[in-house]
């Protein structure tokens, strides 16, 4: 047996203890009798409340425990579950993790577990026939959402849904929806610890300039060598973004797209900062916030506009710089300039490899969510004819008083 | 009247036949009455002689004695005469407010008929004044023989209420030998017994049947409040604790009632009301004639 509305439970055990506490507590004024003879009793109280051991009116006060135990239980709303399972894991598995991370949550589930596995999009699986996938980057708003929907056809076969958060909780796999989602779903949600395998050393990969002509970034970027970066890593110079770009960030490339452009004017120092890098050079912005919704802000001019946006795709990045520099001139071989391109070619990997907290609102259910709408799909069919019963014997003292009143 | 009274009367009827009730002091009408009063006077029945002596009236003087014999005798016989009776019913509140109900007031109805009855047999005219919430209800002494039911219907119509004062009734009270006062006394007692000296230095017979309820004597009630009918204020509480200060109070009362009733001259009995209702009156027609007395 279980529950819908335990707080019902609790409230009913109060208001037992207050009745008893009431037939304890004798607050009594005394039926008033005529009688000619009154003055020569003596003055005195007309009232008084005392504590008796043992309560009044006991079968009055058996009849009004019944009543709010009835109450109680029926507004408790009891469910005979019988043998049917009573809790089912649903594990949301970030592809994002490592496959040994991935693996060992998937072991440590049950049988009648599902898992609904997330990366850009979210698949739902049984426990036992769900597979790892690694994916670049996730979004747990796909996941969250796809467990709404799916909800109530888990909640058919048992009482209650855990709900279990296998993630490394990246700042990229949020996003403003993922609040909004999880506010839809009435469960708490537990967050599986994530231990990460230890970083074994990546073969470097040399680092691919793109440039038409003699270009000074592509020097700086031959500087770097493949101490930098591990995997494919590529600088593309060019004035608009290739399908082959594209193409090789899905396929994990960090593709950082400088444009290469001739400036008119003489242009002005600027400071460009990604993270805790910042190069002074003239610079001159373009781009202006001008790419689609996918794009996050990762560097910024002096001034605070945006100068440079990070696009994650499957299981790379494209790192896009919006500011034009002169193509003479010593300034791309400075330090600043070599910090900078190791600072962007490295951006996509700071966030692989660490844990962060989850967030502090991911846990709890929404306090905009009664307790009851965890098993909003069960019904009590007990709970009417409790309730029906407490008000037919809260009816009864009614009449039983009157009748010995009168 | 109910048919459950109409018996009850009729029972009591049946036991106080045969009471006579005599006059204690000497009439001042020479009206004809049926029974003896404890005057010796001129009468056509005459028990003695006795030798003329100064101040005697002529009247009575034998004539014809002292036409034969020449010697001056007075005839002496019982004086027979009515006493005009009125019954002072006390109908407050507090008559029909014992713990056991309205036993007081049921038992005050039937002292009232039985000693009408008594009262009528005798000759003497009765009438009755009944003080109740809306006032005084009088019915002037009379003699007819349907006096007693007249009074029967009077007092079944009325329903005990409020707290009137009894002493006034008794101002205006001219031509009465008799006045019976049938009250529990927790009214105005004390204007009530300066009122009845009064009529008592008047000449006026005073009776006086003090009701008490069983309930009031044992006061079985407890956790209770007790609130008087004739002031709905007043409420004290019943407990055990207080039956002994009650029972001590009660009798300090009953006993300076009595000893300032007899004190007045007039004659006191308590009747409580669960005693038999003819008993009743035939200790109030004894006490009224225990001791006699002279007219002032």
């Amino acid at each position: 047996m279980t529950w819908l509305a335990p707080w019902a439970l609790v409230a009913g055990a109060i208001g037992m203890l207050g009745v008893v506490a009431a037939h304890l507590l004798s607050r009594q004024r005394p039926r008033a009798v005529a009688l000619a003879t009154a003055r020569f009793l003596p003055t005195g109280m007309l009232e008084a409340t005392t504590v008796q051991r043992v309560p009044r009116d006991r079968w009055w006060m058996f009849l009004r425990l019944v009543v709010i135990a009835l109450l109680g239980l029926g507004m408790a709303k009891p469910v005979l579950t019988g043998s049917r399972v009573t809790l089912r894991t649903v594990l949301l598995l970030d592809r994002a993790l490592p496959i040994e991370t991935q693996q060992r949550a998937l072991d440590s589930l049950a049988s009648d577990a599902v898992v609904i596995a997330y990366d850009s999009v979210a698949t739902l699986h049984p426990s036992n026939t769900a597979k790892t996938s690694l994916a670049r980057s996730s979004s747990l708003s796909s996941g969250l959402a796809r467990l709404v929907r799916v909800r109530d056809s888990l909640l058919r076969g048992s009482t209650r849904l855990q709900v279990v958060i296998a993630s490394p909780f990246a700042p990229n796999s949020l996003d403003p929806a993922t609040r909004t989602i999880r506010a839809l779903l009435p469960d708490s949600i537990a967050v599986r610890s994530v231990v990460l395998p230890s970083v074994t050393p990546q073969p470097r990969g040399m680092v691919t300039v793109r440039s038409t002509g003699d270009d000074p970034l592509a020097a700086t970027a031959l500087l770097l060598g493949d101490s930098v970066v591990a995997g494919t890593s590529i600088v593309q110079r060019g004035a608009v973004l290739l399908q082959a770009d594209s193409t090789a960030a899905r396929a994990g490339a960090t593709v950082v797209w400088w444009p290469a452009r001739t400036l008119t004017t003489a242009p002005r120092v600027r400071a460009l900062t990604v993270q805790r890098t910042t190069w002074l050079a003239p610079f001159e912005p373009v781009l202006e916030n001008a790419l689609g919704n996918g794009a996050r802000v990762i560097g910024w001019w002096e001034d605070g506009a945006a100068a440079v946006w990070l696009v994650t795709l499957d299981r790379g990045c494209l790192v896009l710089v919006g500011a034009a520099m002169p193509e003479a001139g010593d300034h791309a071989l400075s330090l600043g300039a070599q910090a900078m391109l190791r600072t962007l070619l490295t951006f996509c990997d700071s966030g692989r490899a660490r844990v962060y907290a989850p967030p502090v609102w991911l846990s709890p259910p929404p306090r905009t969510l009664s307790a009851s709408d965890s098993t909003a799909s069960l019904t009590s069919r007990l709970a009417p004819w409790l309730v029906a019963a407490s008000l037919l014997l809260a009816l009864c003292e009614l009449v039983l008083r009157r009748v010995r009143h009168v | 009247m109910a048919v459950t009274a109409l018996h009850e009367y009729g029972v009591l009827l049946d036991a106080v036949r045969g009471v006579r009730w005599s006059a204690r002091l000497r009439p001042r009408t020479t009206n004809v009455g049926a029974h003896s009063a404890k005057r010796i006077g001129p009468n056509v029945e005459v028990t003695e002689y006795r030798p003329y002596r100064q101040g005697d009236d002529p009247r009575r003087l034998d004539w014809k004695l002292l036409a034969r014999t020449d010697r001056a005798y007075v005839r002496l016989a019982p004086d027979i005469a009515t006493s005009p009776t009125v019954i002072v019913l006390d109908a407050s509140a507090s008559m029909g407010a014992a713990l056991g109900g309205d036993s007081k007031w049921r038992q005050a109805r039937m002292l009232c008929i039985g000693l009408t009855s008594v009262a009528t047999t005798a000759g003497d005219p009765v009438g009755l004044i009944v003080a109740h919430g809306d006032g005084a209800r009088r019915l002037a002494a009379r003699a007819r023989g349907d006096v007693v039911r007249e009074l029967m219907r009077m007092v079944d119509s009325v329903t005990v209420a409020g707290a009137p004062r009894l002493a006034p009734l008794l101002d205006g009270l001219r031509g009465v030998d008799r006045v019976v006062i049938i009250s529990d006394l927790l009214g105005d007692a004390d204007a009530l017994l300066v009122r009845a000296a009064s009529l008592i230095a008047r000449g006026v017979e005073v009776i006086v049947a003090h009701l008490v309820a069983r309930d009031e004597l044992t006061l079985l009630a407890d956790r209770a409040i007790a609130v008087d009918p004739e002031d709905s204020t007043l409420r004290r509480p019943i407990s055990r604790a207080a039956h002994a200060a009650y029972t001590d109070a009660f009798a300090a009362f009953r006993r300076d009632m009595r000893n300032r009733w007899l004190a007045s001259g007039a004659r006191y009995s308590e009747i409580i009301d669960d005693q038999p209702a003819g008993d009743a009156v035939r200790t109030l027609v004894r006490a009224a004639s225990l001791t006699g007395g002279t007219r002032a």
